[in-house]
C-alpha cells in the first residue's frame, strides 16, 4: 500500500466505481483530500456530487477501487468505522434527530467519544455521570459557535431551517471530526445566510479540520476554497485551485455557462 | 469575555442537569412510593394477585418500550421470550434438580443468550419484515412448546416448584407481592439509566435516522442488538417469576395473542416513555379483572383500544396527557 | 408414482390454491399502499362464516357464497374507510398495529355474532370422494382448483383491461406517478380492500367444506397466506399463486414424510428462512435504497 506518497491525515481515493442498476454513478475515480484545507467539489445535478460523499463516509460501498484514511483502509467498512477514524458529515437532505431536543442532537454527535460500556450504562455510575456532564458542555461550547446556544433545551423540530442546518453541523462538529463533509450545507439559504455559512467554514478551518464541501453556490465555493475538484457524470474533469478551475475553458463551457463564467471574473 | 460566557454557559448545564437527574431517578422514586403505600389500601390475596400480574406486566413493557418506543424496532413474538424464561425455569428445576433461584438465573441467562443469536439476523430486517419475522419466531416458539410434551407437558402445560431464596421458600401473596415491586424498582430504574446514557441517545438516534446515527458513530446493528437481548432478558425474568408464581405454566404464554396484549400494553400507555409502559401494563391488566361481563368481548376491547390509541393518539396514553399539561402551564 | 404421494400433492395444491388466494390480498393491499394487512385472513373466515349463517337461513347455495363474498367485502371497505384511509400517513409500524388491531377486533365481533364452535358448509359436489391416479379425492378439492384457475384467469383480464385495474397497477408500481396521471389514489386503496378482501372470502367459502370454519379460523390462514405472499416476493400477483402452491405442497408433503405435528411451523420456518436469505422473495426484484 503506498501510503508513503500521501501526506499524513489524508483521505485516498484510488479507482473508486459506484453503479446503480445501469447507471454508473461514479467511474474510475481517483484523488487525494489533503489535510488542513479546504476542498470542494463542483459539478451539475447527476454529476455524482452525494454519491462521492456517500462512498467517502461509507454510506455507499464502492463496487472497485480502495478507500483509505491515513494510511488505513476503510473500503466496505460501514458508517461508524468512518466515524470513528475521524470523518464527519452533514447531510444534503436534513437527517436531524427530530425526536430529541437541540442539544441532545449536538451530544448525540460526540457518540463516537463516548463510552458505551454495559454497566457504566446500566447502573449510571459517577463516571458515567461526568463523561455525561462534559458531553453536555463541550456540545453547549458548539451550539455557542453556532449562534445555537439559546435554544440549547428546545425540542429539535421547533427550529426553523436555517438552524437545523446549523444545528447538524454543530452535531457533525461535536465529534472532533479530522475531516468534515458539508454536503451542500447553503442549499435553500438566501445570500446572506450563504455568507454566513462562508465564514463559519472558514472559523472551522482555521482550527485544523480538513473541510470537504459539496456545493452549487459558485460564490461560497470560490470564496472558501483551497482546491476544487470537478465532476463530470461521475469522472474527475478538472482539479486545483478555485483560480485555476474558475478559468479552465472546459469546466466554464460545461457547467458555468456564460452568465457564471462573468459572474466568476467579477467575484 | 470567554470567561463569562463559559461559567454562564456551567451554571445553565448545572442546572438542567439538576433537572435531568433528578426526572430520571423521579419516576422510580414516585414506584417505589407507591409499591411501598399500596398494601395499605390492598384488602385481600386476589387483590395481591393483581397486582403482582400488573407489576410482571409492567416488567416485560418497560424492556418491550425500550425496543419499540425508543429504538424504533418491533417485536410481535416477545411472549416467546415470557413463556421460554418461565419453562425454563421449571425445566432446569425439575429435570435437571437445580434449586429454583439459580434454575431461574440460567433460564434468563438463556433465553437473553438466544436473544443474541437470533437478534443478530433478525435486526437487519425493518418495518414489516422485522414484525413478520418476530412473529414467526414466536409462534415457533409456542408451536414447539406444544408439541414437544413429554419434555413440556403440552398444551396442558406443566408444573412449577415454588422459588427458595437460600433455604426460605417464598410462600404466601404477600412475599411475591415484594418480590415482584421491587424487580420492578429494578427494572424501571436500569430502563431510566440506559435511556438517560450515550446509548440511550443512540438509540433515539437510531430510531430517527438510522443514517445519521451510523455517521455519528454508532454502530446501529450493535445497539439494536443489545437493546433487544435486554427486553428479551426483561421479558424472561418477569415470565420466570411469574411461571414461579403461579407454580404453574402453559403454552398459552407464548401465543400470538399474548405478544399482541403486551405490544397494546405498551403502544397504549406511551411510546418512548417507561411511566407511559407501567401505566399501559395497569391499565390493561386491571380493566379484564374489573369488567368481568368483559371476558366475552374482551377481543373486541383489546382490538378497538388498539386501533383508536394508533389512529388518535399515536403516541399513546401517557405521552399526549404530558404534552396537553406542558402545552397548559406554557399558555 | 405411489398413492400416497399423488394423494399428499392433491391436498397440497388445494390447500396450496387457498393460500395464493390470500396471498393474493395481501399482494393487492401492499401494492396500494405498502400496507401489510394483517386482517386479511379475517376476511376468508368471514366469508366462511358468513355462508354457513346465510345457508341456516334457508338460503339457496349459490346466493348464500356470493352473499358471504359480498359481506366480506363491504367488512373490508369499511375497514378501510374508518382505520386505515385515517392513519395513511402514519409510518410503517403504527399502520401494522393498526391492521393487527382490526384483526382482532373482527375476530372478537365474529366470536360475539357467532359462536365459539367450528361449522362445517356443504361441499359444492357431495362428498364422495374420486379416484385420480390411484388416489382417493375429494371433489371439493377439484373445486378448489378450478375456482382458482377461473379467479387467476378474471384477474388477469381485470388488470389488464379494466380501467380500475390499470389503475391498480399503475398505483402499485409508482403512486407520485400514478397521481399525477390524475388517479385518484385512495379510490385505488378502497378498491384493492374491497378486493383482496372478496378474494380472501371466496377462499374461505372455498375450503370451509374441507377444513372447516371457526371464529379464529382466520388468523393461521391469515399467516400462512402472508408467509406464501413473502415466499413469492410481497407485491408480486405470479409470486403470489407460485408462493402459495409452494407452501401448500411442501406443507403437505412435510406433513406426510417428515413430521405431521410441526406441520403449522412449516410456514413460519419458510418465513424466517426467505426473509434471511432473499428478503424480496423467489420471484421478487431486488430493491436498491437511495439516501
Amino acid at each position: 500500500m503506498n501510503g508513503a506518497s500521501a501526506p499524513v491525515g489524508s483521505l485516498r481515493v484510488t479507482h473508486v466505481s459506484k453503479s446503480f442498476g445501469g447507471v454508473r454513478a461514479i467511474d474510475d475515480l481517483s484523488f487525494d483530500v489533503r489535510q488542513g484545507i479546504v476542498h470542494s467539489i463542483i459539478g451539475p445535478n447527476g454529476a455524482g456530487k452525494t454519491t462521492l460523499v456517500n462512498l467517502l463516509t461509507g454510506v455507499y460501498r464502492p463496487a472497485s477501487g480502495r478507500i483509505a484514511f491515513d494510511g488505513r483502509d476503510l473500503t466496505g467498512a460501514p458508517p461508524h468505522a468512518f466515524a470513528a477514524a475521524g470523518i464527519g458529515r452533514t447531510f444534503q437532505n436534513l437527517q436531524v434527530f427530530y425526536n430529541m431536543s437541540v442539544i441532545e442532537n449536538v451530544m448525540t454527535g460526540r457518540h463516537r467519544l463516548a463510552s458505551c460500556a454495559l454497566l457504566p450504562t446500566l447502573l449510571h455510575t459517577r463516571g458515567l455521570a461526568r463523561a455525561e456532564r462534559e458531553t453536555r458542555e463541550r456540545a453547549l461550547e458548539w451550539l455557542r459557535f453556532l449562534g445555537l446556544v439559546n435554544r440549547a433545551d428546545a425540542r429539535a423540530d421547533a427550529l426553523p431551517y436555517g438552524a437545523l442546518k446549523r444545528l447538524e453541523i454543530a452535531r457533525a462538529l461535536a465529534g472532533e471530526p479530522r475531516i468534515l463533509f458539508l454536503d451542500e450545507p447553503a442549499a435553500g439559504l438566501n445570500a446572506t445566510e450563504a455568507a454566513e455559512i462562508g465564514a463559519l467554514i472558514r472559523k472551522v478551518a482555521e482550527t485544523g479540520t480538513t473541510i470537504v464541501l459539496i456545493e452549487h453556490n459558485m460564490r461560497l465555493v470560490m470564496g472558501v476554497s483551497d482546491h476544487v475538484l470537478v465532476l463530470d457524470h461521475g469522472r474527475r474533469l478538472c482539479a486545483g485551485s478555485a483560480d485555476e478551475v474558475r478559468n479552465d475553458p472546459r469546466v466554464i463551457e460545461a457547467y458555468l455557462g456564460a452568465d457564471h463564467a462573468r459572474e466568476a471574473a467579477h467575484a | 469575555m470567554d470567561s463569562l460566557v463559559h461559567s454562564a454557559a456551567n451554571a445553565s448545564s448545572r442546572a438542567t442537569l439538576a433537572g435531568a437527574l433528578t426526572a430520571r431517578t423521579r419516576l422510580v422514586a414516585a414506584l417505589a412510593l407507591v409499591i411501598a403505600s399500596l398494601p395499605l389500601v390492598i384488602a385481600n390475596d386476589y387483590f395481591y394477585d393483581v397486582a403482582i400480574t400488573v407489576a410482571l406486566n409492567a416488567i416485560v413493557c418497560i424492556g418491550l418500550n425500550l425496543l419499540i418506543g425508543y429504538a424504533g424496532q418491533i417485536s410481535l413474538g416477545h411472549a416467546g421470550f415470557f413463556a421460554l424464561g418461565g419453562y425454563g425455569t421449571a425445566l432446569v428445576a425439575t429435570r435437571y434438580g437445580w434449586p429454583t433461584l439459580a434454575a431461574f438465573v440460567a433460564a434468563v441467562a438463556a433465553v437473553a443468550l438466544l436473544a443474541f443469536i437470533v437478534g443478530r439476523p433478525i435486526l437487519r430486517l425493518k418495518g414489516h419484515y422485522l414484525a413478520m419475522a418476530t412473529l414467526g419466531l414466536g409462534i415457533i416458539v409456542s408451536i414447539v412448546i406444544s408439541t414437544e410434551d413429554r419434555i413440556t407437558g403440552g398444551p396442558d402445560g406443566m408444573q412449577v416448584p415454588a422459588l427458595a431464596i437460600g433455604g426460605l421458600v417464598v410462600q404466601g401473596e404477600r412475599a411475591w407481592y415484594w418480590i415482584a415491586g421491587g424487580a420492578l424498582v429494578a427494572a424501571t430504574w436500569v430502563a431510566s439509566n440506559l435511556i438517560d446514557s450515550p446509548t440511550g441517545r443512540a438509540l433515539r438516534a437510531l430510531h430517527t435516522s438510522e443514517i445519521a446515527a451510523e455517521v455519528a458513530g454508532i454502530d446501529s446493528a450493535r445497539h439494536k442488538l443489545f437493546v433487544f437481548v435486554v427486553s428479551a432478558a426483561f421479558a424472561a425474568v418477569a415470565g420466570g417469576f411469574a411461571a414461579l408464581h403461579a407454580g404453574f405454566i402453559t403454552p398459552a404464554k407464548a401465543s400470538f395473542f399474548h405478544s399482541i396484549e403486551l405490544v397494546t400494553m405498551v403502544v397504549f400507555g406511551g411510546m418512548a416513555s417507561t411511566g407511559g409502559a407501567i401505566v399501559g401494563a395497569a391499565v390493561l391488566t386491571v380493566l379484564p379483572q374489573v369488567l368481568t361481563v368483559f371476558h366475552d368481548y374482551e377481543m373486541i376491547v383489546f382490538g378497538g383500544l388498539l386501533m383508536a390509541t394508533m389512529i388518535f393518539l399515536p403516541r399513546g396514553v401517557v405521552p399526549t396527557l404530558y404534552g396537553m399539561l406542558a402545552s397548559r402551564t406554557r399558555s | 408414482m405411489s398413492a400416497a404421494s399423488v394423494q399428499y400433492i392433491a391436498s397440497g395444491l388445494t390447500v396450496g390454491s387457498i393460500y395464493a388466494l390470500v396471498a393474493l390480498g395481501f399482494s393487492i393491499v401492499f401494492n396500494a399502499s405498502r400496507v401489510i394487512n394483517f386482517a386479511q385472513g379475517e376476511f376468508v373466515m368471514i366469508g366462511g362464516m358468513s355462508a354457513v349463517s346465510l345457508l341456516a337461513l334457508g338460503a339457496p347455495m349459490p346466493l348464500a357464497l356470493a352473499g358471504a363474498v359480498v359481506v366480506a367485502t363491504v367488512v373490508g371497505l369499511v375497514v378501510e374507510k374508518l382505520a386505515i384511509e385515517r392513519a395513511r400517513r402514519a409510518d410503517v409500524v403504527t399502520l401494522i398495529i393498526i391492521t393487527i388491531g382490526a384483526s382482532i377486533l373482527l375476530r372478537g365481533v365474529a366470536q360475539v355474532v357467532w359462536d365459539k364452535s367450528v361449522h362445517r358448509l356443504p361441499p359444492l359436489a357431495g362428498d364422495t370422494p374420486v379416484t385420480l391416479f390411484g388416489a382417493t379425492i375429494l371433489p371439493q378439492s377439484l373445486w378448489v382448483l378450478a375456482a382458482t384457475v377461473v379467479i387467476m384467469a378474471a384477474l388477469t383480464y381485470f388488470f389488464r383491461r379494466t380501467r380500475l385495474g390499470k389503475a391498480m397497477l399503475a398505483t402499485s408500481h409508482n403512486r407520485l406517478a400514478a397521481q399525477l396521471v390524475g388517479i385518484d389514489v385512495d379510490r385505488v386503496l378502497f378498491a384493492s380492500f374491497g378486493l383482496a378482501a372478496g378474494l380472501g372470502a371466496i377462499a374461505g367459502v372455498l375450503i370451509a367444506p374441507i377444513a372447516f370454519t371457526a371464529y379464529d379460523a382466520g388468523v393461521m390462514l391469515g399467516l400462512k397466506g402472508f408467509a406464501a405472499a413473502i415466499l413469492g416476493g410481497l407485491g408480486s400477483f405470479p409470486g403470489a399463486i407460485a408462493g402459495g402452491l409452494t407452501l401448500g405442497l411442501l406443507e403437505s408433503i412435510g406433513a406426510g414424510y417428515v413430521s405431521s405435528a410441526y406441520k403449522d411451523a412449516i410456514a413460519f420456518v419458510i418465513i424466517l428462512g426467505v426473509l434471511f436469505v432473499r428478503p424480496d422473495g423467489l420471484l421478487g426484484a431486488l430493491r436498491s435504497e437511495r439516501v
